[in-house]
Order: C-alpha cells, then sequence, then structure tokens
C-alpha cells in the first residue's frame, strides 16, 4: 500500500510513459508494505514508509525517464552524511513502455528486493549493475 | 616519545594503531559535527575500496592521513565517533572515553569549480589524500556484460553515470591538475582505467603527457596488466613521463584470487601482475612500482607472503584493508580484525626496511586509503636500527628531491611521442 503521495506523481513525464507509472504505482497499492512516494529531481522514488516501529528504509528505487521509450528504476542507498550527495548504487532495471507487461514483472521483482533491504540474496535476476545512463541530480 | 592515547583499561593506541582500527571498525558522526562546512565531499569516484570521510591523525613521526570507513553497516557498531568541541574535532572511543584529537582537511575551492567546458571539478578528480585521483576513462569493462566479472569488493562500475563523468577530456584532467597543484600542493596525480580489454595503458598515454608537459607533476599509473608481448607499453609510458606503475593484484593466494577477482582471472591471469610488476620495477629506481593487496580477506599467512614477495622485486607494498563497500557484492563479508591487520602493517614495515625500499620519498604524498608503509613506523620499536633507518630514509629524500623530483614538478618536455604508442599499436595489431 501506499500511505505516503506526492500532489503529482508524474510531472514532467511524457504520457506513454505516465500510462506505465500508473501501472506500477498500482502495484505498489496491490502489496501489504507501506511504501512512501516522493518527487526526486526528474524522477518519483520509492521507499519503505516509516511507520510506528521502524524508521523510513535506507533503500530507494528512483524511476526517471532515460529516453522517451524507457524508463529506468535506479535502486540507491543514500549517503547517511547530511553533507555528501553520495548515492550508493545497487544498480538499475529497465521498464520500457512498449512492453508494459515485462515491465511489470521486472517491477516487481524490483520491489521484492526493496522490501529485502536488497540484501544480495533477493537481487533481481534482471538487474543490471552497470548504468549506462546519467542518473539526475536530486533537487 | 610515542603518541599514545588509552584504549581500554591497559591497553595503549598510538596514532598508527589508532588509524588500522579506525579503518577496521569505522567511525560514527556524530550531532556536534558540521561537516558541510569543515570536510571534504566523501567520493566513491575511484575503484576499490574508497568510500570514507578524510581524516588526518596527529602524530610526532608524522601525519598519519586516513580515509575512515563512514556509510557502511558495520560503522554502526564502531566504538568511535567524531565529535566537534571548541572549533576542532576529536574522535571519541566509546570504550573508554578515550579522545583522540584529529583534523579534517577542508574542501578546496576548485572542487566546486568548472573547468573551460563546464564540467564540475569533483567530478573529474578529487584529492585521496594528498594526492590528484582520476579515473580516466568510462567504466571498467569487467562491469558490462550478461554476468559482470567485476572485482567483488568494488563498486566502480555501479557508480559511473551517478556520482561522476564518465569520459574526462584531457583538457579538463590538466585544468582541474593545475588547480589542484596550485591551491592544494599536489605533487602527485594518479590515473585510473579499470580493465579496458587491454586498452587502458593508450587510453592513459595523452594525459601523462599532456601533465607533464602543462602541469608538472609527478604521475602514477593503474591498470590491469597487460601481456608480456605488450610490456613495450610500458616503455612508452615512461617516455611519456609515467613515475610509478602500481599493480592491483589484491590476493597472493591463487584461490582466493581467483574467487574474488573473476575478471582479473579470465583475462590476464595471476601471473600477468607478476610479470608486469617484475618488468617495470626492473626498468625504475627501486620502490617506484608498488604491488597492491588487500588484507583481511585472505588467510593472514598469503599477505605476509605478498608482502615478501613485492619487497623482493623491489617494489613497495600498498596494503589495504578491507572494507566490505555499501553496494558491493561483498558487503556481507565481516570487517577485518585489528590484532591481524596490526601484524600485516607491521610486517610490511619491516619487510621494507630489510628490503631497503625507499618510503615516503616522494614529497607530500599521503594515501589515505591505505597504511602507507611509512605509517607503520609507528608499529615497531624506536631503538637503534630504526633511528639509523629513519635517519637514511631523510638524507635519501633531500637526495632525490634534488636529483629528481624538482625537475618533474615543473612543466616540461617529454621525449616519448603519442605517435609511437599509435604506431607500435596498429604494427601490433598487424
Ligand atoms: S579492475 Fe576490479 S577493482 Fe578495478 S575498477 Fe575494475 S572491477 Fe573495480
Amino acid at each position: 500500500m501506499i500511505v505516503e503521495r506526492p500532489a503529482d506523481p508524474f510531472r514532467g513525464f511524457e504520457p506513454a510513459q505516465v500510462a506505465l507509472l500508473e501501472r506500477l504505482v498500482g502495484a505498489l497499492e496491490g502489496r501489504s508494505e507501506s511504501f512512501a512516494l516522493s518527487r526526486c529531481g526528474a524522477g518519483l522514488e520509492i521507499r519503505k514508509a516509516a511507520l510506528a516501529e521502524r524508521p523510513a528504509g535506507r533503500p530507494r528505487i528512483l524511476v526517471f525517464a532515460a529516453t522517451s521509450e524507457r524508463l529506468v528504476a535506479f535502486f540507491y542507498k543514500p549517503s547517511r552524511l547530511s553533507f555528501s550527495r553520495d548515492r550508493f548504487s545497487y544498480g538499475a532495471i529497465n521498464l520500457h513502455p512498449a512492453r508494459a507487461e515485462d515491465a511489470l514483472l521486472a517491477f516487481a521483482e524490483g520491489l521484492d528486493y526493496l522490501e529485502a533491504d536488497f540484501r544480495p540474496a533477493a537481487k533481481p535476476a534482471r538487474l543490471k549493475r552497470s548504468l549506462d545512463v546519467t542518473v539526475p541530480e536530486p533537487d | 616519545m610515542v603518541t599514545a592515547t588509552v584504549l581500554q583499561s591497559g591497553t595503549m593506541l598510538n596514532p598508527g594503531e589508532l588509524q588500522i582500527d579506525l579503518f577496521c571498525k569505522g567511525l560514527r558522526i556524530g550531532a556536534s559535527c558540521d561537516l558541510v562546512a569543515d570536510a571534504r565531499q566523501v567520493s566513491r569516484t575511484r575503484a576499490g575500496l574508497g568510500s570514507g570521510l578524510e581524516l588526518v591523525l596527529p602524530g610526532d613521526l608524522k601525519d598519519l592521513w586516513l580515509n575512515a570507513p563512514v556509510e557502511e553497516d558495520f560503522v554502526e557498531a564502531s566504538p568511535y565517533h567524531l565529535e566537534k568541541e571548541n572549533g576542532g574535532y576529536l574522535v571519541i572511543d566509546d570504550r573508554d572515553g578515550g579522545r583522540h584529537p584529529v583534523r579534517i582537511p577542508g574542501e578546496p575551492a576548485w572542487y566546486r569549480a568548472r573547468t573551460s567546458s563546464g564540467v564540475e571539478m569533483a567530478k573529474v578528480g578529487v584529492l585521496q589524500g594528498t594526492y590528484l585521483g582520476i579515473y580516466v576513462s568510462n567504466s571498467c569493462m569487467y562491469w558490462y556484460g550478461g554476468e559482470p566479472k567485476n572485482c567483488r569488493f568494488c563498486t566502480t562500475g555501479a557508480n559511473v553515470g551517478v556520482n561522476e563523468v564518465a569520459v574526462k577530456a584531457v583538457a579538463d584532467v590538466v585544468e582541474v591538475a593545475r588547480r589542484a597543484k596550485e591551491e592544494s600542493g599536489v605533487t602527485f596525480v594518479h590515473f585510473n582505467t579499470g580493465y579496458q580489454n587491454g586498452r587502458g595503458l593508450e587510453q592513459i598515454a595523452p594525459y601523462v603527457k599532456a601533465i607533464k608537459e602543462e602541469v608538472g607533476l609527478l604521475t602514477g599509473i593503474q591498470c590491469v596488466p597487460v601481456t608480456a608481448e605488450r610490456h613495450w607499453q610500458y616503455d612508452l609510458l615512461m617516455d611519456l613521463g609515467a613515475d610509478h606503475f602500481s599493480f592491483c593484484y589484491e590476493f597472493h593466494n591463487p584461490e582466493f584470487f581467483a574467487r574474488y577477482l573473476p575478471g582479473k582471472e579470465e583475462t590476464v591471469g595471476q601471473g600477468a601482475f607478476f610479470a608486469s610488476l617484475e618488468y617495470c620495477q626492473g626498468k625504475l629506481p627501486k620502490g617506484a612500482c608498488s604491488g597492491e593487496i588487500i588484507a583481511g580477506v585472505e588467510p593472514i599467512e598469503d599477505t605476509l607472503r605478498a608482502i615478501d614477495y613485492i619487497t623482493g622485486v623491489g617494489a613497495f607494498p600498498t596494503v589495504c584493508i578491507f572494507r566490505p563497500v555499501i553496494g558491493s557484492d561483498m558487503e556481507d563479508h565481516p570487517s577485518p580484525d585489528f590484532a591481524a591487520m596490526r601484524r600485516v602493517m607491521e610486517y610490511m614495515y619491516r619487510a621494507c626496511r630489510r628490503a631497503g625500499i625507499p618510503i615516503g620519498m616522494a614529497p607530500n604524498i599521503e594515501v589515505s586509503l591505505i597504511v602507507n608503509p611509512d605509517d607503520a613506523k609507528y608499529l615497531v620499536e624506536r631503538d637503534l636500527g630504526f633511528r639509523f633507518y629513519e635517519l637514511k630514509l631523510k638524507l635519501m629524500r633531500r637526495l632525490a628531491m634534488a636529483l629528481k623530483f624538482r625537475r618533474e614538478l615543473r612543466p616540461h618536455p617529454v621525449r616519448g611521442r603519442l605517435e609511437d604508442f599509435r604506431r607500435r599499436a596498429a604494427e601490433a595489431k598487424s
């Protein structure tokens, strides 16, 4: 389920991308874990929400548009240090709006990984460790 | 006098030991710290094990530079935390309340400046300790392909495009090196490529020539080695001004080498590292090359054997203490034990002394990711032999400054030509 969401989660995305994003967000709604959504730079960021019994999770997924044909789900942990802009990459999964069913399957594996706090054993088969795009800077 | 602080009742830690313990246990950042204003950006723009906060531990023999782990999960359990008091910084040990004054090197103004082409300078190169580190080209090829063959402790390929620009222009590198020399007193620039399908040395060549001719700095090169029939590439790089070659073979035990460095095992093998190290060291002054290893993963006896081998060929050992870097495949591997690492570093110092390796020669080169061989002087008794060796090193340093380094630190033409590199490469292909 989603317990926090921004006012305009899909701002700046193209219509075909928004159609896929709506389905990805629907996938989040269908899970028992509580997620927080926020805007981060040019992307939409997902993480485990803060609850009474736990703080918000450090692992995050940033979904952003690499091209008009491709969204990228970037898996990372932010730095613990307030002054550092570092993001610690765990890899990325490509999500193609034209192949929505495949994208949904890949995204579901990614959510399992997020729920497992990026434990190595839960690494999705489709996760690419090296990136072929520059990840947009946060705001 | 040895500067020492109480670790726990009856146990004294001198600066060298504190450096090792911080590498092993990491450092929590206390709420009193104002690192935004006071520290360098924590950066991951290099291959390998770096990711932490740069610190300087003052000491009576020398100040020690250290890149302390601060991001990794094991740091949560560290007894050490950093606090700011009265404008200065202290590392406080919760086990006994021990308070160790430290210096936090500030961020140079040039980090945030932009090159003429508009690239933020810290995305071209960053200081690691007191030298400039530059990862010259696109990510290491071991990271690409269906089943990545990256060294399992490394996160470089995962972070290219996230925290740094992928390809660096020679002109940008020259501008950054010039600012780093003028404003940060840098004397040494270290180039690294990771694996580039055997083209790493060729890629580095124009940068080395430009730095020598336009800036005037000592230069070091770290690439996956080429096979013996291409050792001529090292000769050409020496002609272009390369002063130092380091060979990261990481593990002396061949089984650990194969298990944790699958790309290196598959493409060149451990033997290529030995052959290239011996070749380059054979052509350069003693102590000009280094064999780089990681302590804390393979059995200690293997690490000691590595030190004997490296010093035996006249090179110096650069020994990293293993760090289970956040985001790496070895993130769950335990951080090493202090006593074992102390033993390794003391052994390293004694081995350098035994083999007469001139350590700490070059001016103002402090590497923060390792325990430098001359950092480890804190780990031995200060007897007559120690004093004699220190005196000898001091005299050698003076001589080296007069005979070599003064010239190298001025821009000067080099005898090598880039065309030779291209010509020989084309000939070799045909
Ligand atoms: S050679 Fe190994 S340590 Fe160097 S960048 Fe490539 S994967 Fe990392």
